[in-house]
C-alpha cells in the first residue's frame, strides 16, 4: 500500500488518567489471607497495565493504605510503566475517612500539576476497598465530601466491599452503588480496572463513565 | 461555476480499539460540492460509549449536508454575510432535523444518547470564504501558505469527555468560525486525526503543518481514488496507531 510521503506526526504528551486506590490494611484483612489475595491482585494490575501500550502511558497511580498508624502513601503518584506493586500489610484500624480525604486532596494537586504543564487528563478515578467499616470519628463528613466531589464532577468514585464489609456505610461515599467483591476475586477486580483504563471511548460530561460490566468480580448487593 | 471548483478527498478508517472488539468504524464523513460550486464538508464521530453512535453520525451528516445544500441552491451563490447567516441557520435546522428523525425512528428501548456523535464541518465558496461549525472535539483547519485558521476541539476539563448533537443543550456547544476569503485549502478531521496533526501550545492547540502540507501536496497531484487509498494507509501506520487508537477521519478540499 502506498503511503503519502514525508508526512510527519505531531509529538504530543499522552493524556493522563489519574487513578487512586485506597486499600484497607487493617488487622481484619489478615483473616482468610484476604491481604495475600489483595497483594496478588496488585501484582496482576502491574503486569496487565504494563502489557498495554496505551494504559502504561496513560494511567497514573497513587496507592494509599489505611490501617496502623493511619493513612500511608504506599505508592506515590507514578506512571503505570514504572508502577511496582506494593506489599500491603494488615495491621490496625480502618481510618477510611482520613484516607479518602487524603485521596481527594492528592487528586486536586495532581490535576493542578497537569494544568501547569499543559497535559490533557481524564476524569480521575477513586477506588475504595474495605472489608469492614470506617473507624475514624469524622468519617461521615469525609464521606459527604467524597460524594460531593463525585457530584460536582471532580472524580468518579467506586466503592468495593470485601467479605463482611458494611456496604450501607460504604454507600455514603458515592452516589454510585457500592459493589461486593465475589469472595476474594481481587485478581478479577484489578484486571477489570486495568482493562477499563484502556478503553478510549468518550462520553458526555453529564453522564457516568462507561465501564465494562464488573460481572466476573462483583456481587450486586441485594442479589446475593 | 462547475464541480471542478474544488478538488476533494476524504477517508474514515477504523481505530485499533474498534478493530480489537470487532466493532465497525463509528466515524462518518460527507463531502458535497453543490452545482454552484459551494463546498460542504462534514465529519461526525459517533461516541464509542454510545450503542448507535455510528448511525447518529450518519444521520447527522446527511441532514446537515442537505440543509446546507438547499441554502447554496443550484446556482453559484455570491459570498455575503446574508448567505453565511442562512448557512448558520441551516446547520441548526440540519441538527434539529437529525434529532427529530432519530426520535421518530429509534427503537423503543433507545434514547437520543444512544446516538451520541460530534459534528465538525465547513461550508465554503471557492475564493469567497465561508464558515466552520463545530460541536465537541475533532477540528477544522483552513490553510493558505503559512497562514492557518483553526476550529479547535472542545472537551471541557477532561479529555475523555466531549459534547454531542444529541445533548439537550447542544446549541450551547455549537460554535461557528468565519473563514476569510483568502484561504484555499480546508481540512476537517475527527479526534483520531487531531492526535496526529495538532500540537498543544501555551495558548491551546495549533496545527502541525509538516503533517498537513505533504498530505495536501499529494492529494492535489493524485487522482482521488488513489489519493484516498494512500491517505487511509498513512493514517493507519503503526506510528499513527500508537498515537491514537481512535477511528480516524480526514477530509481535504482545495479550491482550484
Amino acid at each position: 500500500m502506498n503511503l503519502i510521503p514525508d508526512v510527519a506526526l505531531a509529538e504530543n504528551t499522552s493524556q493522563r488518567l489519574p487513578c487512586v486506590v485506597v486499600l484497607d490494611g487493617s488487622s481484619s484483612m489478615a483473616q482468610n489471607n484476604a491481604i495475600g489475595a489483595l497483594n496478588e491482585g496488585l501484582r496482576l494490575l502491574e503486569a496487565d497495565l504494563k502489557a498495554d501500550d496505551v494504559a502504561r502511558q496513560r494511567v497514573r497511580i497513587l496507592v494509599l493504605r489505611v490501617g496502623a498508624p493511619d493513612v500511608e502513601v504506599v505508592t506515590d503518584w507514578t506512571d503505570a510503566i514504572e508502577f511496582e506493586a506494593p506489599e500491603i500489610e494488615a495491621n490496625g484500624m480502618t481510618p477510611l475517612g482520613a484516607g479518602v480525604r487524603r485521596a481527594l486532596d492528592e487528586i486536586e494537586s495532581e490535576k493542578a500539576r497537569y494544568r501547569d504543564h499543559g497535559i490533557p487528563y481524564n476524569r480521575p478515578w477513586l477506588f475504595i476497598l474495605t472489608d469492614g467499616e470506617p473507624t475514624d470519628p469524622d468519617w461521615e463528613n469525609a464521606a459527604d465530601e467524597c460524594r460531593a466531589a463525585e457530584q460536582t464532577g471532580h472524580v468518579s468514585v467506586f466503592c468495593v466491599g470485601v467479605g463482611e464489609a458494611n456496604l450501607q456505610k460504604l454507600a455514603r461515599f458515592s452516589p454510585r452503588q457500592p459493589l461486593g467483591l465475589k469472595g476474594l476475586a481481587f485478581r478479577e477486580f484489578f484486571l477489570w480496572l486495568s482493562r477499563s483504563a484502556r478503553a478510549g471511548s468518550k462520553s458526555a460530561p453529564s453522564e457516568n463513565i462507561q465501564m465494562a460490566a464488573p460481572s466476573d468480580w462483583a456481587v450486586i448487593p441485594g442479589r446475593g | 461555476m462547475t464541480r471542478a471548483a474544488w478538488r476533494v478527498a476524504g477517508t474514515s478508517i477504523r481505530g485499533a480499539y474498534h478493530a480489537l472488539n470487532g466493532d465497525e468504524c463509528q466515524d462518518r464523513h460527507r463531502v458535497h460540492i453543490t452545482p454552484g460550486g459551494a463546498l460542504i464538508a462534514l465529519v461526525s464521530d459517533g461516541a464509542g460509549s454510545a450503542r448507535l453512535g455510528g448511525e447518529g453520525a450518519a444521520i447527522l451528516c446527511e441532514a446537515v449536508s442537505l440543509a446546507l445544500a438547499s441554502v447554496a441552491g443550484e446556482d453559484a451563490p455570491a459570498p455575503s454575510r446574508a448567505l453565511l447567516r442562512r448557512a448558520c441557520r441551516a446547520v441548526c435546522e440540519g441538527i434539529d432535523g437529525a434529532r427529530a428523525r432519530i426520535l421518530d425512528e429509534m427503537p423503543p428501548d433507545a434514547g437520543l444518547y444512544d446516538y451520541h456523535a460530534t459534528l465538525v464541518g465547513a461550508f465554503a465558496l471557492p475564493g469567497g470564504g465561508g464558515l466552520f461549525f463545530h460541536i465537541g472535539d475533532g477540528a477544522a483547519l483552513a490553510v493558505s501558505g503559512d497562514r492557518w485558521l483553526l476550529s479547535p476541539p472542545a472537551n471541557g476539563e477532561y479529555s475523555n469527555e466531549t459534547y454531542f448533537f444529541t445533548q439537550f443543550d447542544w446549541r450551547r456547544h455549537l460554535r461557528f468560525k468565519l473563514i476569510e476569503p483568502d484561504f484555499d485549502t480546508i481540512f476537517v478531521m475527527s479526534d483520531g486525526v487531531t492526535d496526529l496533526g495538532l500540537r498543544q501550545r501555551g495558548r491551546g492547540p495549533e496545527p502541525f503543518l509538516p503533517f498537513f502540507e505533504p498530505i495536501s501536496r499529494f492529494l492535489g497531484s493524485t487522482p482521488r481514488d488513489e489519493g484516498e487509498r494512500a491517505l487511509g494507509a498513512t493514517l493507519d501506520t503503526p506510528a499513527a496507531r500508537e498515537r491514537s487508537q481512535d477511528d480516524k477521519t480526514l477530509v481535504w478540499a482545495q479550491a482550484r
